[in-house]
């Protein structure tokens, strides 16, 4: 593998905190009342995210200091973790049940979500898988099966706390992956008619899902009931306008928006700082997503090039589909907004997903390498 | 790999333009429309939070107050039935309606936006909203409410020189106090007690005469002119029938009897564009300016007004039937502009708004809506009036010792129903102080059924007028 060599890339590392900024100051504004209602303290959720992003920082700061051959050989080994944890969780007595779902692990006072964990296991792994026999993937039995299948059992267990937010985060991902690595595109949309027949599937499976895939297409048909965090977040995007209604003028965050300091923050951004603030949250956004498709477009390493694509993918797909959730184009699916929601390890791990991708950008890149 | 990534890139770009659509629609294109939105639950929500303010009639009498007994609150209605539909419910169960929906800004206390009470209102938990003070007198609301109770209908009284509603029934009604546990009956109840029908279209039947006047008198129809009315007429093959051949009458006479076959050859002699104008000067095709929604009042079966209107249908406009449709509410301010001189005034149910301090924050003023007739004009369709209580088919309204002016209507719901029961009047003549409006459904004639409610509700203002002095 080839040597560090430069800087970190400045612009990405900007954005990355230009975002923490916004999470910090919306994480008051959103959980005021709730913090006062709650704990008596309306300061309480932004203490407590003020930890937790320089938790984040610190976490940061050790991906970005690792040694990236040592990931690469470690690539199982993490993901059979990964697995564990996941299974952990559906144990009785060892997951915790928030919302009528199984997602987090408690270690004391914190929690884990192995959800979180396996995302960036999964983009480790298919990064190593695709860059070991970067031809394979031009074949369907050779290359493409065995990523399928590693990806199916993933998904699978997944489902089973059930996650279909993150299930969908990580297909999509892999699926991106495995076009960057170059498999045959009449391959990969067989796969995503297939892949979209088992959503279907899902959905059809549990009966909460479907209600909720009825609540996206028309949430004015049961306002109180299914299509009511869908209103109530368009709710928050209409009043908001062009200039929004100011810091700290939320009219939603008065307990009609549930969850609105994590999976609907967004709407808090539309509502307070209205269109010019959330096109200013897309912009940054976009703006990782270009400096990661960069950083692995131009490192000469084939296993760091996917290994970026798999990493900016992850933050790409996740925000937008939370993003998409709230501006009512998406079903609500229940994932958060990288960097701006509220909510500990999923701060934690987009931390170090971005700490690895600004690691990689210190890599020395092909143009470089010519001269 | 380059290439493959290039691919993803381009469906990220592809995504995100997608998804900044999405924003511009609901935060540009949508934004207005999201506040106004009845899935819009924040003040039904805040209901557990704010004590909502009273409601009280022109004398302070308590219409619907907040009763807390230890920590339990309790939206009581002391006038029971009285004022139902008008004054509606907040029920975190069925939503809001009537003036508790329409006024909850008020009541909850959220029209004062200083930056202060959005810092108060994030953290002060038991906060106490504005009292409302109705220009309704209850004493009136009574009369009216016993006089149409068993009946179906609506009464409107309005103060004519400054639009104050001083009562404002609608029959049949419900009790809110029990709204809840009674809510499958109030709904299954006949004649949609939920429903105000004070607001609510009906074909105003001969009532449309002191409208149709303003056009006669526009094309230079002279009062002193007589017509001889045998009873029916022809126009346009159609046949124009009255109860009775009125013979020789002039304006007065016609108005007195409500002479329909008068109304119509003269009103098609005035033409569409002066009857269409006169009925727009009058309100038809206007959403009115008021607390509450009045839909607008209708010539035809379109909300606003035709271009042009077929023969036969302006004919029978003339006198109130075709497809003319008018809610009592807005007969009631027609009624009030007659009275006034021609001018309509804004028509208003909240006389002040007071905060907890006891300072009031907002006051209604008097103020034009509409010049719907000359000083000279509105005098000669007075002098119908007169007559038609005096000697015509709105004896029944007359008092003893007050001028009254009014008309009658028996308006043809279709279908060979028993007409309506059409009435209206103020008084005194020469100086107005209350015009009424009343409606009973399928009553009958104006005279027999609505009159009497009319009188007795004109009797009780002007007693109460001259016990005040």
């Amino acid at each position: 593998m080839i040597k560090k060599y430069r800087q970190v890339d400045g612009v990405l590392l900007g954005a990355i905190i230009a975002l923490l900024l916004i999470g910090l100051l919306m994480s008051y504004s959103s959980s005021a009342v709730k913090g006062y209602l709650y704990f008596d303290d309306p300061y309480h959720y932004l203490k407590m995210e003020v930890v937790w992003v320089f938790l984040g920082l610190a976490a940061m700061t050790v991906a970005l200091l690792l040694d990236l051959r040592k990931l690469y050989k470690w690539a199982k080994p993490i993901l059979y973790v990964a697995i564990i944890l996941l299974i952990i969780v559906k144990i009785p007595g060892l997951g915790r049940t928030v919302n009528g779902a199984t997602r987090w692990i408690g270690l004391g006072p914190l929690s884990i979500q192995p959800s979180e964990v396996i995302k960036l296991a999964m983009v480790l792994i298919m990064a190593r898988i695709l860059a070991t026999n970067p031809r394979n993937i031009q074949s369907f039995h050779k290359g493409l099966l065995p990523c399928l299948a590693l990806l199916g059992i993933i998904c699978m267990l997944i489902m089973l706390q059930p996650d279909l937010g993150t299930t969908l985060v990580i297909a999509a991902t892999t699926f991106f992956m495995l076009i960057a690595a170059g498999a045959k595109i009449w391959h990969m949309t067989a796969l995503g008619t297939a892949g979209l027949a088992m959503v279907v599937g899902a959905i059809v499976a549990a009966p909460y899902r479907m209600r909720r895939i009825f609540a996206f297409l028309d949430p004015w048909a049961d306002p109180s009931g299914k299509g009511y965090q869908s209103i109530q977040s368009l709710l928050a995007l209409g009043p908001g306008g062009l200039f929004g209604l100011g810091f700290g003028q939320s009219r939603q965050k008065f307990l009609y928006l549930p969850e609105n300091h994590t999976d609907f923050i967004f709407a808090m951004i539309g509502e307070e700082f209205g269109f010019i603030g959330a096109t200013l949250v897309v912009m940054l956004f976009f703006l990782i997503i270009w400096r990661g498709f960069r950083i692995a477009i131009n490192v000469s390493d084939n296993f760091l090039g996917l290994f970026a694509v798999g990493l900016t993918s992850l933050i790409g797909i996740q925000a937008m589909v939370n993003m998409g959730v709230v501006t009512g184009v998406l079903p609500v699916t229940g994932i958060t907004l990288p960097f701006l929601s509220y909510g500990g390890t999923s701060l934690v791990f987009t931390m170090i997903g971005v700490g690895l991708l600004l690691n990689i950008s210190r890599y020395r890149s092909k143009t470089e390498e010519v001269i | 790999m380059t290439g493959g990534i290039r691919k993803i890139a381009l469906i990220m770009v592809f995504s995100f333009v997608f998804l900044s659509l999405g924003l511009v629609y609901w935060q540009v294109v949508n934004a207005d429309t999201m506040l106004e939105n009845p899935a819009n639950r924040r003040t039904i929500l805040l209901e557990k939070r704010i004590i909502r303010g009273g409601i009280y009639d022109v004398n302070g009498v308590a219409l619907a107050e907040t009763r807390i007994d230890g920590t339990s609150k309790e939206r009581v209605y002391p006038q029971g039935e009285t004022f139902q539909p008008l004054l509606g419910y907040a029920s975190l169960e069925y939503g809001s309606a009537g003036l508790e929906a329409a006024l909850a800004e008020n009541l909850l206390g959220l029209n004062d936006n200083s930056l202060v009470r959005e810092v108060q209102d994030s953290f002060d938990l038991e906060r106490r909203g504005n009292d409302v003070i109705l220009t309704i007198d209850s004493r009136l609301q009574k009369t009216a409410y016993d006089g149409l109770k068993g009946k179906a209908g609506a009464v409107v009284a309005i103060d004519p020189r400054n639009g104050d509603v001083l009562a404002l029934v609608s029959q049949p009604s419900f009790d809110a106090n029990t709204l809840e546990k009674d809510w499958e009956a109030i709904l299954n109840k006949a004649g949609s007690p939920l429903l105000n029908h004070a607001f609510s279209h009906f074909p105003p039947g001969s009532i449309m005469k002191v409208i149709t006047s303003a056009a006669l008198f526009r094309a230079g129809q002279d009062m002193t002119d007589i017509y001889n009315c045998e009873g029916s007429t022809i126009i346009n093959g159609q046949i124009i029938q009255d109860g009775q051949a009125h013979g020789w009458v002039n304006y007065d006479l016609a108005l007195a009897y409500s002479c329909n076959t008068y109304f119509a050859v003269h009103g098609i002699d005035a033409g569409q564009d002066i009857f269409l104008q006169a009925v727009s000067g009058f309100g038809f095709g206007r959403e009115i300016p008021f607390e509450l929604y009045v839909p607008p009042s209708s010539i035809t079966k379109d909300e606003s007004l035709p271009a042009n209107l077929e023969i036969n249908l302006f004919a029978e406009s003339t006198f109130g039937q075709g497809q003319v449709m008018i809610s009592p509410f807005h007969i009631a301010l027609i009624t009030a502009g007659i009275a006034n001189k021609g001018e309509i005034m804004t028509p208003h149910l909240i006389d002040r708004v007071i905060n907890t301090k006891q300072n009031i924050i907002y006051e209604s003023q008097p103020e034009l809506w509409l010049t719907a007739l000359s000083t000279d004009e509105a005098e000669k369709i007075k002098s119908g009036m007169i007559l038609a209580v005096n000697e015509g088919t709105a004896s029944p309204g007359a008092l003893p010792e007050i001028q009254v002016a009014a008309k009658t209507g028996s308006a043809e719901p279709g279908g060979n129903k028993t007409t309506h029961a059409w009435f209206i009047a103020f008084a005194p003549a020469d100086d107005p102080q209350i015009a009424v409006a009343v409606l009973v459904e399928h009553g009958g004639s104006g005279g027999g059924a609505a009159a009497p409610i009319a009188k007795a509700v004109i009797e009780k203002a002007l007693e109460r007028k001259v016990g005040d002095s």
